[in-house]
């Protein structure tokens, strides 16, 4: 297998692999992932570098993945006509947002501007159908710990409602 | 100058230099078209190749084949069912065209007149008829053969040509990924998403139209070769190539509305040159099958298989058959129509993700909810 040409054939080496095993490792969704199956993942994410102010994702914009937090921090915030009218979260290094659009292609409910300067990985819904068809142990595994990271949130959510629910009994 | 007023001077500037470019590229294009055309053809013939292989070798990785491999195994597959059909088609298509000449050396033409003399009333000069007729043959196997001749030129020489799509075939399943990452590595980050997901869009719509095209083909083939076979049971053999002429049948009707004609034409002329007694009967079963299979393709088949979303308007077809025609002959009339379905579905796609993605940028607000 020294012959290049088989090496070609056999494999898609990439130099950033490592570090993108690293960072993706840490990511809820791609835990209990063999490192082998994480090269996989690692293929299919593009990377990208935001300057601050410039916008992930608009509200209303259709669903296509999620995004991953490598560096810099990023704004969760509601706006209208061009104009941020609520802040709803700041996510920083190894947080995600935008997970649910890996379900379905429904409209994005916040915007998300980068507060400062942001490193950030992008993990699409038609990579991981792809994933899915061809390899459909590992995209198996992933759809499982999408569903545990948003019963998690759901979780996180509903008792946020029975507090709130409280608070306005008490007056 | 206010600053609306030279947002509007950017604006119009900008849209100034959008419009010089566009132009200098037609121009360009226009240009180098001629010297480009080949290299053109070939990689819209392996783009479409591994648009349509694309799911099969996905079908393979999911079995464990690498990938690699698994588009060796596609693509030398695919060379095996060419090199198959050609041996098979073109040493048919010679022997049709020399049955053919020898008949109408060898007195055919008394015979034929005597077969349509039969089919139309006395009142009409059956030999005008009949000598029409051959002579439309004849510019028929003359354009035959002139057009397997520009359609081997138009894709260079036929060993540089077998040589390069596989080629260029297999890179474009190989690195794909890396591809649309090269690309979209320039894409600023404003139009990261949009432009994503309408490659995701285009590439997905695409391969559903082709692989449903090729479905298509492959039912009409097989219903046009058992239609032919139970003629060729029942009317002692009248379209001896009938497995050649199914091909044809399939390959034709990829091209809408020309194509179903095209497909019937050569197994009547055949019938033509081969039968003897019952010629009207044979001609006409011949045809009952064409329409059968059309029907059924029509109404059931396309329905099922081919997606919707790349229906081309019938005047579209039309005009794109004809420029094909006119830039790479037999190749272009062949490939224009799915070209251009490819086209329709580039233009939708973008045209949906501009409406469907808000780009404008945002402006901090004042209010102190902001930092709730």
């Amino acid at each position: 297998m020294d012959n290049p040409f088989w090496k070609y054939l056999s494999s898609n080496k990439n130099s950033d692999e490592k570090e993108l095993i690293t960072i993706i490792k840490q990511v809820p969704i791609f835990e209990n992932l063999p490192n082998k199956t994480l090269k996989d993942v690692a293929k299919i994410v593009y990377r990208r570098q935001y300057e601050e102010g410039e916008i992930i994702f608009h509200k209303g914009d259709p669903g296509l993945g999620m995004y991953i937090i490598i560096s810099g921090k990023v704004d969760i915030v509601e706006d209208k006509e061009g104009e941020i009218i609520r802040k709803y979260a700041t996510l920083e290094a190894n947080d995600f947002l935008g997970e649910m659009a890996l379900l379905d292609e429904k409209e994005r409910s916040a915007t998300a501007i980068v507060k400062e300067e942001c490193d950030a990985l992008g993990f699409f819904r038609p990579d991981l159908m792809e994933l899915l068809r061809k390899k459909p142990k590992t995209g198996n595994i992933i759809l499982y710990n999408l569903a545990r990271v948003i019963g998690e949130r759901l979780r996180q959510t509903n008792a946020e409602l029975i507090q709130l629910e409280k608070k306005i009994e008490n007056g | 100058m206010d600053n609306k007023a030279y947002q509007l001077y950017q604006d119009i500037l900008a849209l100034f230099w959008r419009l010089v470019l566009i132009v200098l590229g037609i121009v360009i294009l226009i240009y180098i078209f001629p010297y480009v055309k080949n290299i053109l053809m070939m990689i819209i013939i392996a783009l479409i190749f591994a648009t349509i292989l694309t799911p099969v070798v996905n079908f393979l990785e999911s079995m464990g084949v690498p990938q690699g491999i698994a588009i060796l195994i596609n693509i030398l597959f695919v060379l095996g069912l060419i090199v198959l059909a050609i041996s098979r088609a073109i040493p048919a298509l010679i022997s049709t065209v020399e049955n053919l000449s020898a008949a109408l050396q060898s007195g055919y033409l008394t015979n034929f007149e005597e077969h349509i003399s039969k089919l139309v009333p006395k009142t009409i000069d059956a030999s005008q008829i009949s000598s029409r007729i051959i002579a439309q043959i004849n510019n028929l196997i003359v354009n035959i053969i002139s057009g397997l001749g520009s359609f081997l030129k138009s894709v260079g020489s036929i060993f540089a040509t077998i040589a390069i799509i596989p080629l260029f075939t297999f890179f474009l399943l190989k690195d794909k990924r890396k591809i649309v990452q090269g690309f979209i590595d320039i894409v600023p980050n404003k139009y990261f998403e949009l432009s994503l997901n309408i490659i995701y869009k285009i590439g997905n719509k695409i391969s559903k139209y082709l692989v449903g095209k090729v479905i298509q083909s492959a039912i009409v083939a097989f219903l046009s070769i058992a239609g032919l076979f139970i003629i060729n049971q029942l009317f002692n053999n009248p379209v001896p190539p009938y497995i050649t002429i199914g091909i044809i049948a399939g390959l034709a009707n990829m091209i809408p509305y020309v194509g179903p004609v095209v497909g019937a034409i050569p197994a009547l002329i055949i019938a033509m040159l081969n039968v003897q007694t019952n010629l009207f009967t044979v001609l006409v079963w011949i045809s009952i099958v064409f329409v059968i299979v059309q029907t059924l393709d029509a109404s059931v088949i396309a329905p099922l298989v081919v997606s919707k979303s790349v229906n081309l308007h019938p005047i579209t077809v039309v005009a794109v058959i004809i420029i094909g025609g006119k830039v790479a002959g037999i190749l272009g009339m062949f490939l224009g129509v799915p070209a251009a379905g490819i086209v329709k579905v580039i233009i939708s796609q973008i045209s949906w993700g501009l409406k469907a993605y808000h780009l404008k940028e945002l402006q901090p607000s004042k209010s102190s909810r902001l930092n709730t």
